[in-house]
């Protein structure tokens, strides 16, 4: 039966020095009797070993930390980078961008202004009734009035002449 | 992946070691070869490791593993093809 990946991982904490007190015992235990944990351990054991070998063998004619960076940097230089990050837009294509995001702007401003209507003056309407030819009604509802004219002589209790009523 | 049993670079020059394990690392991706770099040669614990290449301790758990998994494989090709 293979190991499973949390078993593998735990044998190279163990290697490492980074499992818990509590787990190292244990770990030792399994390795002790069986094979196949200590021939993988022996495998990554040996890898390490390898690799501490060969640091030992460079003469480094910097300092540590200069050699390792410029080994990062040649990594780096070798990985391919993402396109967008290696083109930037041209001066003429930034302009456009500006234009197109203004002119959308204040077209949304335009539209809002039609929306509500003429600065200024509120909404109004008039009309004259069908039924009743001599009354005629305006209406303004940015002040919420409504006035009535009657253009001909009402009842004698109410007015002699023409008449104004005023609903608010 | 069988266990790779003999060392492979038992009784090398340091200098063909040097240049086995050079050779062995360039043909590691990218995330494996920075881990056996920070893990091995920089000696950063595992949670270090993780800070600095921004993922978890179990990821670099795992790169590590297989990063040195695949070298002791390279090693054992090289040693072959001598």
């Amino acid at each position: 039966m293979e190991m499973d990946i949390e078993s593998q991982l735990k044998l190279q904490a163990f290697l490492d020095g980074e499992l818990p007190e509590s787990d190292t015992r244990e770990v030792a235990n399994w390795v002790a009797r069986d094979k196949e944990a200590t021939a993988l351990l022996g495998e990554l054991r040996n890898t390490r070993q390898a690799l501490a070998g060969a640091e030992g063998v460079m003469t480094l004619p910097e300092s540590r930390e200069f050699f390792w960076s410029k080994v990062r940097r040649d990594i780096e230089r070798q990985e391919p980078r993402p396109v967008a990050e290696a083109r930037k837009p041209s001066l003429l294509v930034q302009w456009r961008r500006l234009l197109v995001s203004a002119g959308a702007a204040a077209g949304v401003i335009l539209v809002a202004l039609l929306a509500v209507g003429p600065l200024g003056a509120g909404p109004s309407e008039s009309e004259s009734s069908m039924a009743d030819p001599g009354a005629f009604t305006y209406r303004d509802y940015k002040a919420q009035a409504t006035l009535v004219w009657l253009s001909y002589p009402a009842e004698k209790e109410i007015a002699d002449g023409d008449a104004a009523d005023i609903l608010q | 992946m069988p266990v790779v049993t003999v060392n492979p670079t038992a009784g090398l020059e340091r200098a063909e070691l040097r240049q086995r394990i050079d050779k062995a690392l360039s043909q590691l991706s990218y995330e494996h070869r920075t881990v056996i770099v920070l893990h091995e040669f920089e000696e950063m614990e595992y949670k270090e490791i993780a800070k600095t290449m921004g993922c978890s301790i179990g990821t670099v758990m795992s790169r590590l593993f297989y990063a040195r998994r695949k070298m002791a494989v390279l090693l054992a090709d090289l040693k072959k093809s001598e």
